[in-house]
């Protein structure tokens, strides 16, 4: 299997992880889709050096590093975008009645996007992507402590919603 | 209830709506490495040539460019911005994408909706910041306005918002540590039209010049309310959360100053050493014939060495009204400092207008 084949079948098996990811990252399916394509091409020239075409553990090592290429992009469109037009390519879906479950996730992603963007990113890769603490120091470049620093302001920042209230959010250490 | 995050979150996140198409993504990769190798071989020539060509270039594109659409103009209040006369080239600035990898100010369109520059490759410096960051501005044919800030070894970042925004939802930006290593916002950016002099916020006033001001942050949060006054305008308070927020999610949200301007007199004659005014407002919509007690918002008083200028406004019934007559609501107006011999103006009013006070 030459590289460009073994690259093809790893987009096709991690894109719906990775683009669950990229949607709690930005905010819009149509974004979400821009943020893995553009990580996934910045990724495929290194293909063979970080490993993707070395068997499971190689994948584990390219997943991490598309990963990171991912969230370092989405904190870097925070800054470069023009930021007011979220383009869409389909219509907002219709309410779906799903009783107060779903209302409360709709208010919990809600929140999550109200976050600042590497409070959000530590939320979404630690109780998403459910890495460690060092591996989401890793993924942002900072260190444990500022993960941590960040965990907790954010969670704080949670719990406080007036609709999340009673919840007691727990995001449990792994 | 208690509820684990990562549960919630695996269970809030919906099915992605499409699928990437990997042969595309592995074609895309392609091109841009093939894009990148292109333009390094080329970007000695074409810089060179540059210098020459973009001012050839800018010339060519003013000649051609597109006239705005009419403005809406809200609150009577004309909305020019005298600061898009003076314009400068400008490149590199503007909608990051990755296909194309950089949309730059220049380009035709600009941006995913669609819209075309007025002056393309042109924008007026509003403000410079303490801390090098540049904030410039440009006009669309569509009516909206483009505000980008441009921080020095690159990155930049902007919103594109319709002219009529300015003195509903107002165009406030906010403005973060150039490095990105800050959290915290450092103030806002107030975009405002002529004739507006003063911004004010976190308990300071801020001069406006060239149709900007920046107003600092307080212990970290960006002002909650901002007050924009001007001699002969009517005073507009917005209040957070500001258009353009961060990937516009707080935008719809706003709601201030949806309430409308209402109309006042005192109900009685003031005295110089009184600080306590009783108004009698009067609602300007339709509200079948209700009082609005309850309903009035807090006013925004301006102290001039002439004039004491006072807004009031009503928060709307909303829903379908008759419109019979609204009848007066009593008020009582608490002052920071006596009226002494100052006149009383509605600030309301465009310009505003002196309100005479009864007979005693």
């Amino acid at each position: 299997m030459d590289a460009d084949e073994d690259f093809q079948l790893f987009v096709a098996a991690r894109e719906r992880s990775l683009l669950r990811t990229a949607w709690l990252l930005t905010g819009d399916w149509a974004t979400a889709e821009d943020l893995v394509q553009t990580a996934l091409v910045r990724v495929w020239p290194q293909w063979q050096r970080i490993g993707g075409t070395q068997g499971l553990e190689g994948r584990e090592g390219a997943d991490a590093y598309v990963r990171r290429t991912m969230v370092n992009k989405a904190l870097d469109w925070r800054r470069r975008r023009w930021r007011g037009d979220v383009p869409t390519a389909e219509l907002p879906d219709a309410p779906v009645p799903g009783g107060p479950a779903r209302e409360t996730h709709l208010v919990l992603v809600s929140a999550l996007r109200t976050l600042p963007p590497r409070q959000r990113a530590v939320i979404v890769l630690r109780y998403f992507e459910d890495l460690t603490e060092a591996d989401t120091a890793a993924v942002l470049d900072c260190s444990v402590g500022t993960v941590k620093t960040h965990a907790s302001r954010a969670l704080a920042a949670l719990r406080r919603h007036p609709q999340l209230g009673d919840l007691r959010l727990q995001g449990s250490a792994t | 209830m208690s509820g684990d995050l990562r549960q919630l979150l695996e269970e809030a996140v919906p099915e992605p709506s499409r699928r990437l198409d990997p042969a595309a993504v592995l074609r895309t990769a392609r091109r841009r490495r093939r894009t990148r190798r292109t333009v390094a071989a080329v970007a000695a020539t074409v810089l060179a040539a540059a210098g020459v060509g973009i001012s050839l270039l800018m010339d060519r594109e003013a000649d051609r460019a597109q006239p705005a659409l009419p403005v809406q103009v809200p609150a009577q209040v004309p909305l020019e911005l005298s600061v898009l006369q003076r314009r400068v080239p400008v490149d590199h600035v503007g909608f990051f994408s990755y296909d194309p990898p950089v949309r730059t100010i220049d380009e035709d369109p600009l941006d995913s909706a669609q819209r075309r520059l007025v002056h393309p490759g042109q924008a007026s410096l509003v403000l410079t910041t303490p801390d090098g960051t540049e904030y410039y501005l440009a006009e669309s044919t569509d009516g909206s306005l483009c505000l980008t800030s441009l921080v020095e070894h690159g990155g930049s970042m902007g919103a594109c918002l319709p002219r009529s925004t300015l003195l509903t939802t107002g165009f406030v930006m906010r403005h973060e540590d150039p490095t990105g290593r800050e959290m915290e916002p450092r103030g806002v950016v107030v975009l405002v039209p002529d004739g507006y002099e003063q911004v004010t916020g976190s308990g300071a006033s801020v001069a406006v010049r060239d149709n900007a001001a920046l107003v600092s942050a307080e212990d970290g949060r960006e002002p909650q309310r901002l007050t924009l006054t001007g001699p002969d305008v009517p005073t507009v308070v917005l209040q957070a959360p500001y258009c353009p927020s961060p990937f516009n999610d707080a935008c719809s949200t706003h709601v201030e100053p949806s309430a409308r301007v209402a109309e006042w007199r005192p109900a009685a004659p003031p005295g110089p050493q009184d600080t306590s005014l009783p108004l009698l407002v009067t609602e300007r919509d339709c509200a079948g014939g209700q009082s609005s007690e309850g309903r009035v918002q807090e006013p925004v008083v301006e102290y001039r060495p002439d004039a004491v200028v006072i807004t009031i406004r009503v928060d709307p019934l909303g829903g379908a009204q008759t419109c019979p007559g609204n009848p007066a609501t009593p008020y009582l107006l608490q002052l920071s400092e006596p009226i002494g011999g100052r006149a009383l103006l509605d600030g309301g009013q465009v310009p505003a207008a002196t309100i005479a006070p009864p007979a005693p």
